[in-house]
C-alpha cells in the first residue's frame, strides 16, 4: 500500500512512469478522479440513446406497418429514410441549432432520425416475410385486420424488428458521442475534451465505455431475440422473471434520463447560469475562470456547456437563450458575426462591436479580460531561423514550396485565411484542413511546415514554435471579453460585480502561462484555474 | 308469397351458390365459371378435380377470402354480404387449411383457442374446451397443450388444425385438401376422424381433394370439377352408374381400381 502511494506520488511529481505497475496505478488514479463524472456521463449517454430509440420505435414501427398496407407510400418513405442516413450527423446537428438551439432537443431529433431507418426497414421486412399461409389462416379464422396485425403479423415480425432495433442501438450509441458538440453531454464530452486538450486517456475514457455500452446493449437486446426465433432453443433462454428485470432496468434508465432531461430543460433554468466555451484551451480556461468566480461569489448555480463547436453555433445558442455567458474576441465578433469590413481602425473594433451587439441582440460586452489574442501563422523555431523568416511577408516569399495545416473555421472565415492570403499574396503548395486539436501534432510530420495559430497558445511553447509578425497589419485586434445576455445581467447584476476584479488583469503573459499549464503540462483547465485563483 | 316460398326452399340448403363466376386478371389462380351448387344441412360434399380446376377457389369464396366476379352466394337463405364476414368466419365456418396454417409462435393451446379469444370467452371455458377438442382429436392434452407446431408431426399438426376449426362449434367445416401432405396411414386415420366427427357432431362438411378414393370415402355427394366448371354432382353410385362426361367416367374408373 505504501509502495503504491509512493509510486503515485512519483507520478504526480512528474518523475514519469517507470514500470507497468506504475502505469496501472496512474490509470487507477485517473479513473478514481473521473469516476463520478464517468457515471454521470454514462447515465446521460444511456438516457439520450434510450429516449432516441423510444421515439424512433414509436415512429418507425407504425410507419413500417402503414407502408406494408399502402404500397404507394412504400418507395417514397423507404427512399426518404435511406437518404436521411446519408446526411452527416454533424451537418444535421449544425443545421438544427439555429432553429432549435442547443442541448438535448436537437440531439434527440438527429439521433431519432438516424435510428428511424433501421427500425422502419426491419419492421417492413419482418411484416413482408410473414408466411402467406399464416395470413390466410388468420383471415380464414375471422381475425379482423387489426387482430391479424396484433396477434399474428407483429409477433412473427418480432425477431426482425428486434434485429433492426439492435442495429439502431449500436449505431445510436456511437453517434450520441457527437452530442457533446452541441452541449448535450454524454460520453462524447470526454472524447471531445480529450481531443481539445490533446489527452489520449480522456479520449479513451469516452471511447471505451461507449464501446462497452454498445456491446452490453447488443447482448441485452439479443436476449429478447433468441426465444422467438426458434422455439426449440427455448429452454436456455430468458425466464419471464429475467425479462421483466431487464425491462424494468431499461425503463428506469429511460425514466432517469427523461427526468434529467426535463429538469435541465424546464426546471433548472431559473436561478442558474449557463456558461459556455468554444472548443479550444483558452476558451476553456476563460469560461472556467468565470464559472469558478461566479460560483464562489454568488448563489447562482452554474451550468457548464463547454466545448461547443464554432463561433456561429455558440452565437445562435446565445440568441436562443441556451447560453448566458461566454468569452468572445472582439475581432472575431466583428468579422464573423457582424460581417464588418476589415478596413477599420483597430482601436474602434471593440466600441463598434459593443454598441452593435447591444442594439441588435441585447447582448452586452463586459470590460475585456486584458489581453489580445490575435490569429497568425506559426512555424517551428529552428525552421524559421534556418530560413530567416520573421514576418508574414518573409513567409509569402517561400510559401509556394510549403504546406499549411489549419482548422476549417480558419480556412473559411473571411477575416482569417482568405483575408490574409489577399493582403500578403500567400500561395501555398498544399492546404490541409484538420481539426484544431490535431493541428499541432501534424507539424511533426515533414509534410506540414506552417500552421494557423493564436498568439496566446500554450502549445507554441510546447512545440517550440514562433508566430510570424503581422507586419502589414492584416488582422484586427482580438480583445477577449465576457459576453452576456442583457436580460440575464438585468436579473442577476451580481454577476458583473463578481467578475469585475478579474477584468483587465489577465495579461498576455498570464494567459500564455495558463494555456501552457494545460497544453504543455497536461493539467485540467479546472485545476489550472483553481490554482490561479488561489494565488 | 313469392318471397316466402323462395325463403323456404333456400332454408333447406345451408349454403347455395348461384351462377358464381370468378376470373383473375393474371392466370396464376384457377378461375371458376358459372357454378351453381347447393349444400344441404348435415351433408358432406366433396369437391374433386385436378389442380387448377377451381375447387379451392370455391371454398375461398364461401369463406369470403375471395369475392365472386359474378353471381351470388347465400348462407341460410341470406346473401353472404348481409353478414359481418369476420363473424361469419368465426362462428359459422371452421376452416382447415391445405398447409396446416398453424401459427408458429403460438402453442397448441393458443392456436386452438384463438377464435374463442376473439369471441371473448373466459380462460376457464377456453381451457376446458381445448382439452375436450384435443381429447376428441385423440391428442393427450397434458402432453400437447404447451407444444409448439414445429414440435409436432404432420399428422399431429393437422389434428390440431381440425381441433382449431371445431373450436367455435361452427355449423360448417371447410376443408381444403387437408391431408394432401400426409402419409397413407396417417391420412386414413384422419379420414376416419372426419367421418366420426360428422357422425357425432353432425357437422356440414365441404371437402376439397384431388384423390377420388378420399372423395368416395368421405363424400355423401361428390362434385366433379374441371377447368372451372362442375361436370357432375352426385353420390358415388350415381357417378359410377351414370357418368355424364368422359372425364367423370375416367375419374370414377380410376377410383374403383384402387
Amino acid at each position: 500500500m505504501k509502495r503504491l502511494k509512493l509510486l503515485l506520488l512519483n507520478n504526480l511529481s512528474g518523475l514519469g512512469l517507470k514500470t507497468k505497475e506504475a502505469a496501472f496505478n496512474t490509470f487507477l488514479h485517473f479513473l478514481g478522479e473521473h469516476a463520478l463524472s464517468l457515471q454521470h456521463k454514462t447515465l446521460e449517454h444511456i438516457a439520450l440513446v434510450g429516449l432516441a430509440l423510444f421515439f424512433a420505435s414509436i415512429l418507425a414501427i407504425p410507419l413500417g406497418i402503414v407502408i406494408t398496407r399502402f404500397s404507394r407510400l412504400r418507395s417514397l418513405v423507404l427512399n426518404l429514410g435511406s437518404i436521411s442516413q446519408t446526411i452527416p450527423s454533424l451537418a444535421m446537428l449544425a443545421l438544427l441549432v439555429p432553429f432549435i438551439g442547443l442541448g438535448n432537443t436537437p440531439t434527440l431529433i438527429v439521433l431519432t432520425s438516424y435510428a428511424l431507418y433501421p427500425i422502419l426497414r426491419s419492421t417492413y421486412t419482418g411484416l413482408k416475410s410473414v408466411p402467406a399461409d399464416c395470413i390466410e389462416a388468420a383471415k380464414g379464422l375471422g381475425l379482423s385486420n387489426f387482430q391479424r396485425l396484433w396477434w399474428i403479423e407483429l409477433p412473427l415480425s418480432f425477431p426482425s424488428i428486434i434485429s433492426g432495433l439492435r442495429i439502431a442501438t449500436a449505431m445510436t450509441i456511437g453517434i450520441t458521442t457527437i452530442a457533446a458538440f452541441i452541449g448535450a453531454g454524454g460520453l462524447g464530452d470526454f472524447i471531445t475534451q480529450g481531443l481539445s486538450l490533446n489527452d489520449p486517456s480522456l479520449i479513451l475514457l469516452g471511447a471505451i465505455p461507449t464501446a462497452l455500452l454498445a456491446l452490453s446493449f447488443d447482448y441485452g437486446i439479443s436476449q429478447f431475440e433468441i426465444p422467438l426465433y426458434s422455439r426449440k432453443k427455448r429452454s436456455p433462454a430468458l425466464s419471464r422473471g429475467k425479462k421483466i428485470c431487464l425491462g424494468l432496468v431499461s425503463l428506469s434508465l429511460i425514466f432517469l434520463g427523461g427526468q434529467a432531461f426535463f429538469k435541465e430543460n424546464f426546471i433548472d433554468k431559473r436561478k442558474s447560469l449557463v456558461i459556455a466555451s468554444k472548443n479550444f484551451t483558452e476558451q476553456y480556461i476563460l469560461a472556467e475562470l468565470m464559472a469558478q468566480t461566479i460560483e464562489a461569489k454568488t448563489s447562482l448555480k452554474v451550468i457548464r456547456k463547454f466545448n461547443l463547436g464554432t463561433t456561429a453555433i455558440i452565437h445562435q445558442a446565445l440568441l436562443k437563450g441556451d447560453v448566458d455567458l461566454y468569452p468572445e474576441y472582439s475581432g472575431t465578433a466583428y468579422m464573423t458575426i457582424l460581417k464588418g469590413h476589415p478596413d477599420i481602425d483597430k482601436e474602434d473594433i471593440f466600441k463598434t462591436v459593443k454598441s452593435a451587439y447591444k442594439e441588435k441582440f441585447n447582448v452586452l460586452w463586459l470590460t475585456p479580460f486584458g489581453f489580445s489574442n490575435s490569429q497568425s501563422l506559426a512555424v517551428k523555431r529552428d525552421f524559421a531561423e534556418a530560413r530567416q523568416i520573421e514576418s508574414l511577408s518573409d513567409l509569402a516569399l517561400l510559401a509556394t514550396g510549403l504546406s499549411i495545416a489549419a482548422p476549417p473555421e480558419f480556412l473559411k472565415r473571411a477575416d482569417a485565411f482568405p483575408h490574409l492570403s489577399k493582403i500578403y499574396g500567400l500561395k501555398f503548395k498544399e492546404i490541409i484542413q484538420v481539426d484544431p486539436n490535431l493541428m499541432y501534432p501534424s507539424l511533426n510530420h515533414q509534410k506540414v511546415q506552417v500552421i494557423a495559430a493564436f498568439t496566446t497558445d500554450g502549445n507554441l511553447q510546447k512545440y517550440n514554435l514562433i508566430t510570424l509578425k503581422d507586419d502589414k497589419g492584416a488582422y484586427p485586434l482580438y480583445q477577449a471579453a465576457p459576453l452576456i445576455r442583457g436580460s440575464i445581467l438585468f436579473s442577476y447584476p451580481e454577476i458583473q460585480d463578481a467578475l469585475e476584479p478579474l477584468l483587465g488583469h489577465i495579461t498576455d503573459e498570464i494567459i500564455k502561462a495558463l494555456n501552457y499549464k494545460v497544453e504543455g503540462e497536461g493539467l485540467s483547465p479546472a485545476e489550472v484555474v483553481r490554482q490561479f485563483l488561489q494565488d | 308469397m313469392n318471397c316466402t316460398t323462395r325463403g323456404l326452399i333456400l332454408q333447406k340448403n345451408l349454403i347455395e351458390l348461384r351462377d358464381v363466376s370468378k376470373s383473375y386478371a393474371d392466370e396464376g389462380n384457377a378461375s371458376v365459371k358459372r357454378v351453381s351448387l347447393s349444400i344441404e344441412r348435415g351433408e358432406s360434399l366433396v369437391l374433386i378435380g385436378s389442380s387448377g380446376s377451381g375447387k379451392s377457389t370455391i371454398l375461398k369464396m364461401l369463406n369470403g377470402l375471395e369475392e365472386p366476379t359474378f353471381g351470388s352466394i347465400f348462407i341460410k337463405g341470406k346473401s353472404i354480404h348481409s353478414y359481418n364476414i369476420n363473424t361469419l368466419r368465426r362462428t359459422f365456418f371452421g376452416y382447415v387449411f391445405q398447409k396446416m396454417g398453424l401459427f408458429p409462435h403460438m402453442t397448441v393451446k393458443e392456436n386452438i383457442e384463438i377464435s374463442l379469444r376473439l369471441e371473448k370467452k373466459n380462460s376457464e371455458f377456453r381451457q376446458k374446451k381445448v382439452s375436450e377438442l384435443l381429447d376428441f382429436m385423440r391428442l393427450n392434452p397434458s402432453v400437447y397443450f404447451n407444444r409448439y407446431p414445429d414440435q409436432l408431426s404432420g399428422g399431429e399438426q393437422q389434428r390440431v388444425g381440425v381441433a382449431r376449426a371445431l373450436a367455435t362449434d361452427s355449423e360448417c367445416l371447410l376443408m381444403d385438401e387437408p391431408f394432401g401432405a400426409l402419409d397413407a396411414v396417417t391420412r386414413s386415420e384422419l379420414q376416419d376422424e372426419i367421418l366420426r366427427l360428422k357422425e357425432v357432431l353432425k357437422k356440414t362438411i365441404v371437402f376439397v381433394t384431388h384423390d377420388i378414393s378420399e372423395a368416395f370415402k368421405l363424400g355423401d355427394r361428390i362434385a366433379v370439377m374441371r377447368e372451372g366448371r362442375i361436370e357432375q354432382v352426385g353420390t358415388q353410385e350415381e357417378l359410377c352408374e351414370t357418368p355424364q362426361t368422359p372425364f367423370v367416367e375416367q375419374l370414377v374408373r380410376a377410383g374403383l381400381k384402387n
